[in-house]
């Protein structure tokens, strides 16, 4: 696959700080890469950069092939879509969208008809008169999805994008952004705090964490191989225990479980999906979490005081929930992480 | 019932100084108008206005203080803002600006008169200057800049202070403006000056008629610059109004009050200008992001 | 990119060598003993300029010192009216509140001259022309935008969700404006102060006018020297004229920036 985008070992500081370092990432032609991380991980950093609103303190960014960390950000045609949508306030709905074709300087014919396209593409026919002030948060959104389309855009990037949206308005938004990716055949990076967004919506996920990149691949690379503790920790759902390993087998209070690892200490991960209850009283009871289609329930050990996380699908397989139980571990889905 | 009045009992001090300031106003219109029980003049008439605009005088001080604070508003405004913008994209130092700007702001207008006077007069540093440039060989030959009849050195003075009050009024919002809607201009293509003129200028526009306004009217009204660096004729016009107030016939007061009633007026029509642009043709902006 | 960015800098240091030339001449010519024309520089270091300000003309320095109450005394009133005034158009709404407002504004609209001619008529007829109480009110009254308008803003961005706040745990209106808005206030409070009396101090022909021969500020002292014959006493007047009109100023900040760290643990 051509390599639309190429980030070599960027650094960027701030204030005499480190902001994000030795981020290495590449992006193919017509892929859709989500960022994910927490707040404050870098992840805004890292597309101002590459859009060159930040200068680099080290590294290099090539798109298409071609060195652009020196070009001026103007001229990058990387077109980012930001977090506080950023609509021109003193323009209408159709002269926002025709902004990057005015300063191309594209004929008044070409561009209403340009902005009439991309009207019909968001669902806005007929309100390219409209002031800004009066459009709500979902079709302002997509009147700045326009706009960048317009720019015709070599990359398009979005900066958590959805956040200030409610629930259905986040889905049809996400719908949008999905077909427009297919349609365009563009080049996307996304950036999210929420992993249900990265999951469902990239082909690859770029996880952050500190100012790096911490592991990047597909979406169930990430979720079923997570590289270390952190990175399992960001999907949320899971358990984690403390123990050695020695002559091939992992001890814990908790569990013991043969496995090939060198001698040492490690933590012990499972999902909540890959635990079973069985016969015993090492768990006790504390919390039912309901979630609509699922349910999780939340035990403690009796002796360590750690807590396990066990789903249960109430039409497919409900758990009883007794006060005390044991859990058998499913040891293909066990991960475990040199401490 | 209390807590209904508790706006109104807060504002008695500031709405007894208004009730002073509105007095000295309605003073000024009704002895304009020929009204001074104590002189015997008891009945209203538009004679004193009359011969106030028909005395070629007054005319020539009017223009010149119209003049006067027009230019010097435009020339403060345009570096004002050009100031602004350096400012907003000047990184280092920016601390040491950002103080060395507010001082011309903090300088009494008197101050500001000796420095012009220092640097343009005839015995100033510039004329040295040209001394030894051999551009001049005697001080008589040192142009006139300051005490002319178009109020030069005036209209220098209050470019000197205006333009730093401009630039500092404007900042914070145009800073605001500048990171958020000019960036996302240059990332769409627009270059930093097509960005500045098509989207932080015109964003931009409220806080600057805001301080245009602000330094016309007062330009046009203040008495310190004009007298101190002004000429024996013509007079700007609140200089003029003085004279006429302090001549030791009182009959001539109902002149002075006219003069100070056709100062009153235009000041008037230059606020009442300044709320009409910023009705009919900001709302639009200022709504958008008043949020 | 630092192309332009060079531009932006040779601009800014061209506008800090218009501020500061002037100022730096003055204070040459303030302490020279000549400086006669052509000269590039004064004939000698002295300080006679500043034996005249200071020994030679002690009532000037009495009429400094007395000069600096007279502002404060200005500058105490028009913040605490403006306090009051900010705190009514902000917090509250009423009948003819805009009008009251525009009104708060006034005094930038009616040129100072014009106020203090058609009010000294009405002083003389109550008896305060020629006082301080007269000058005050003219003073009060020409710093009243100014401090309405800075205190307005800071007050519409605080808000009263603190003050909300402390009275839901129990404490008074009172104790609530003692304890939480006032320290919140604080800097702003001391800002609108410091520019009161910048104005007050630059204030010449209200006090010219209104104080008569008898309220004499440095300001009405200064002024008429600014066109006469001597420029190094002038310029001994005006520096310090300058000086100590901007030292409260100075001090005040560095007050408020004390303040702040203090209450919110960060520079500003």
């Amino acid at each position: 696959m051509k390599m639309k985008l190429k980030v070599e070992n960027m650094r960027v500081v701030l204030s005499k700080k480190d902001i994000i370092s030795d981020i290495n990432l590449s992006v193919g032609e017509g892929e859709f890469v989500s960022v994910l991380g927490a707040s404050g991980c870098g992840k805004s950093t890292l597309l101002k950069a590459i859009a060159g609103m930040l200068p680099l303190e080290g590294g290099s960014i090539f798109a298409g092939g071609k060195r652009i960390d020196n070009i001026p950000a103007y001229k990058r045609n990387i077109i980012l879509l930001f977090q506080d949508i950023r609509l021109f306030p003193h323009m209408t709905v159709a002269e926002n969208i025709a902004f990057a074709l005015k300063i191309k300087k594209i004929p008044v014919e070409r561009r209403e008809a340009g902005v009439k396209a991309l009207l019909q593409q968001i669902k806005m026919e007929g309100l390219g008169n409209r002031n800004i002030n009066q459009l709500s948060g979902g079709q302002q959104q997509r009147v700045a999805l326009a706009r960048a389309l317009a720019a015709e855009p070599e990359i398009l990037m979005l900066d958590e994008p959805f956040s200030s949206l409610d629930e259905n308005l986040r889905f049809d938004m996400r719908l949008l952004l999905l077909d427009i990716h297919k349609k365009y055949h563009m080049t996307t990076i996304m950036v999210t705090h929420n992993k249900d967004e990265a999951l469902s919506m990239s082909d690859k996920i770029a996880l952050m964490d500190g100012g790096r990149i911490i592991q990047s691949g597909t979406p169930e690379d990430i979720y079923e191989n997570p590289v270390s503790c952190k990175a399992a920790k960001y999907f949320g759902d899971a358990s984690f225990f403390e123990g050695t390993v020695s002559n091939g087998k992992f001890q814990s209070t908790e569990f013991s479980v043969d496995c090939n690892l060198k001698e040492g200490k490690y933590m012990l991960m499972v999902r909540n999906d890959a635990v079973e209850p069985t016969a015993g009283d090492d768990f006790d009871f504390i919390q039912r979490v309901y979630t609509g289609k699922e349910e999780e329930y939340i035990y403690q050990h009796c002796v360590t005081g750690s807590k396990i996380r066990c789903l249960s699908n109430k039409k497919t397989d409900p758990f009883p929930a007794p006060s005390k139980t044991s859990f058998q571990l499913n040891l293909e889905r066990l991960r475990f992480y040199k401490i | 019932m209390i807590k209904k009045a508790v706006p109104y009992i807060l504002l008695v001090p500031f709405m007894v100084l208004l009730l002073i300031l509105l007095l000295a106003v309605a003073n000024s219109l009704l002895q304009g108008l020929g009204y001074m029980p104590v002189l015997g003049l008891n009945k209203i008439s538009l004679d004193y206005y009359k011969e106030v605009f028909l005395n070629p005088d007054f005319s020539s001080s009017l223009l010149l203080s119209l003049y006067i604070s027009v230019i010097s508003t435009i020339f403060s405004v345009v570096i004002g803002v050009l100031i602004c913008a350096a400012l907003i994209k000047t990184k280092r130092a920016e601390k040491f600006y950002r103080n060395v700007l507010r001082i011309p702001i903090l300088t009494p207008h008197i101050v500001v008169a000796l420095f012009v006077v220092i640097i343009f007069s005839q015995s100033g540093i510039l004329s040295r200057i040209w001394y030894h440039l051999n551009i001049i060989n005697e001080i008589n030959e040192f142009p006139n800049i300051i005490y002319n009849r178009k109020g030069i050195g005036i209209i220098l003075g209050y470019i000197w202070k205006e333009a730093p009050f401009v630039a500092y009024f404007v900042l914070s919002f145009m800073e605001s403006i500048s990171v958020s809607y000019e960036e996302a201009a240059i990332n769409l293509g627009a270059s930093p000056i097509r960005s500045f003129f098509s989207v932080t200028l015109p964003l931009s526009m409220p806080a600057i008629l805001n301080a245009a306004f602000i330094i016309l009217i007062f330009s046009f009204g203040a008495y310190e610059l004009p007298f101190l660096l002004g000429v024996t004729k013509p007079k700007a016009l609140p200089v003029q109004a003085y004279v006429e107030y302090s001549h030791p016939d009182l009959r001539h007061r109902p002149y002075a009050m006219a003069e100070n009633g056709v100062m009153i007026l235009i000041s008037l029509v230059m606020a009442a200008l300044y709320f009409y642009l910023w009705h009919k043709k900001l709302d639009g902006i200022r709504k958008s992001y008043d949020k | 990119m630092t192309n332009k960015n060079s531009i932006f800098r040779v601009i800014m240091a061209l506008v800090a060598v218009c501020i500061l030339i002037p100022i730096i001449l003055m204070t040459a010519w303030a302490f020279t003993s000549r400086w006669q024309w052509p000269d590039l520089l004064g004939e000698s270091l002295s300080l006679r300029g500043f034996e005249e300000v200071f020994i030679n003309n002690v009532q000037g320095f009495r009429i400094l010192v007395s000069s600096v109450f007279i502002s404060m005394e200005a500058a105490f009133f028009a913040t605490v009216i403006g306090y009051m005034s900010a705190q009514a158009f902000v917090m509250y709404d009423f009948p003819f509140k805009k009008w009251l407002h525009f009104g708060s504004m006034l005094p930038i609209i009616i040129p100072s001259s014009v106020f203090a001619m058609g009010i000294h008529v009405y002083f003389i007829k109550w008896g305060i022309n020629d006082s301080i109480i007269g000058v005050l009110i003219g003073h009060v009254l020409y710093c009243l935008p100014y401090t309405v308008n800075i205190l307005g803003d800071s007050r519409e961005a605080l808000g009263n969700r603190y003050e909300q706040q402390a009275m839901m745990l129990g404490c008074d209106g009172v104790t609530a404006f003692f304890h939480i808005t006032l320290p919140l206030m604080l800097p702003s409070v001391i800002s609108a102060f410091s520019m009161a009396y910048i104005i007050s101090f630059s204030q010449y022909f209200i006090t010219m006018l209104l104080g008569g021969g008898v309220v004499k500020t440095y300001a009405v002292l200064v002024f008429p020297l600014i066109s006469a014959g001597d420029r190094t006493i002038a310029g001994a007047y005006t520096l310090v004229f300058l000086l100590s009109s901007m030292m409260i100023f100075i001090l005040f900040e560095g007050v408020i920036k004390f303040i702040v760290k203090k209450i919110v643990g960060t520079e500003t």
